[in-house]
């Protein structure tokens, strides 16, 4: 086994892509909160299910959503990673100005405080997961 | 992912900036709101706007905000009674800036609040950052 392709390691990088890319689309909301017409935007849900079947290519979950290339000319046929997800104006807003904006401070604020917990917590489990290969290793 | 963090960094600045020139709008609304004129007929100073833009960055491929433009409140001047004054009209009234100090302390409240949820942006992100690099450690 590749260490440096764990599929644990991949989840979480794809996580983490996810969580800053989201924080990137909340800055430029709070930056454009007194832009006239501006409307808030989001980025795709971060879909679990899809990202775990992606990483894990010969498990009962995975059931090999990856095909094998046999020849260099193969495309991999894998679909495109969550992390290009595109961000999209918030069809649902809190509530909109007479200006056009549908900027909510309080609702980015959320958001934010949401996209920091969501980054430590993977921060967490990639140094547990980093901890737990050590003590393999060391054994201990 | 570190490239989206740090752009954030440049996307709340720019946030932060447009704060500040709001605000040196309306300090200058404040400063100049008993701009009276000086002779009959004159004019005495006229509020100004400023409005604000979403712009594609080239360098960074990431929008940021800029000042649209600084324009002039064309609404009514206020009409003040004082005879006196050397530049009233034949009815003793004279022109008074458009400038509403409510409004423009509410202004820049709304500033002060814009300008700190950018900044608290930053220190978030920061936060994301720091913590991604102490895995190094």
């Amino acid at each position: 086994m590749d260490i440096t392709n764990l599929p644990m390691f991949g989840l979480i990088k794809e996580r983490m892509n996810w969580v800053g890319q989201r924080q990137q689309v909340i800055a430029q909301n709070i930056a454009n909160a007194d832009t006239p017409e501006y409307r808030a935007r989001d980025i795709k849900k971060f879909d679990f299910k899809r990202t775990l079947r992606e990483h894990t290519p010969n498990s009962k979950v995975g059931k090999g959503a990856t095909m094998r290339a046999t020849h260099p000319m193969h495309l991999s046929g894998r679909v495109g990673s969550i992390a290009s997800a595109a961000s999209r104006a918030d069809r649902k807003p809190y509530e909109t100005a007479p200006d056009g904006n549908s900027v909510v401070l309080e609702e980015q604020m959320v958001k934010m405080n949401e996209a920091a917990i969501q980054h430590s917590a993977m921060v967490g489990l990639y140094r547990k997961h980093l901890k737990m290969i050590k003590l393999v290793i060391r054994g201990k | 992912m570190a490239d989206d963090l740090i752009s954030t960094f440049r996307i709340s600045a720019a946030g932060m900036k447009v704060q500040g020139s709001r605000l040196r709008v309306i300090s200058q609304n404040i400063a100049n709101a008993d701009s009276l004129p000086t002779e009959p007929g004159g004019k005495p100073y006229q509020r100004k706007l400023i409005t604000f833009k979403n712009e594609v960055n080239r360098e960074l491929g990431v929008n940021l905000v800029e000042v649209n433009r600084i324009s002039k409140d064309r609404s009514d001047f206020i009409k003040r009674l004082d005879p006196s004054h050397p530049a009233a009209d034949k009815d003793g009234y004279v022109l008074a800036p458009n400038v509403n100090k409510l409004v423009e302390m509410m202004d820049m409240r709304e500033a002060q609040r814009s300008y700190e949820a950018n900044l608290s942006v930053i220190r978030t992100s920061r936060g994301m950052l720091n913590k991604t690099l102490e895995l190094l450690r």
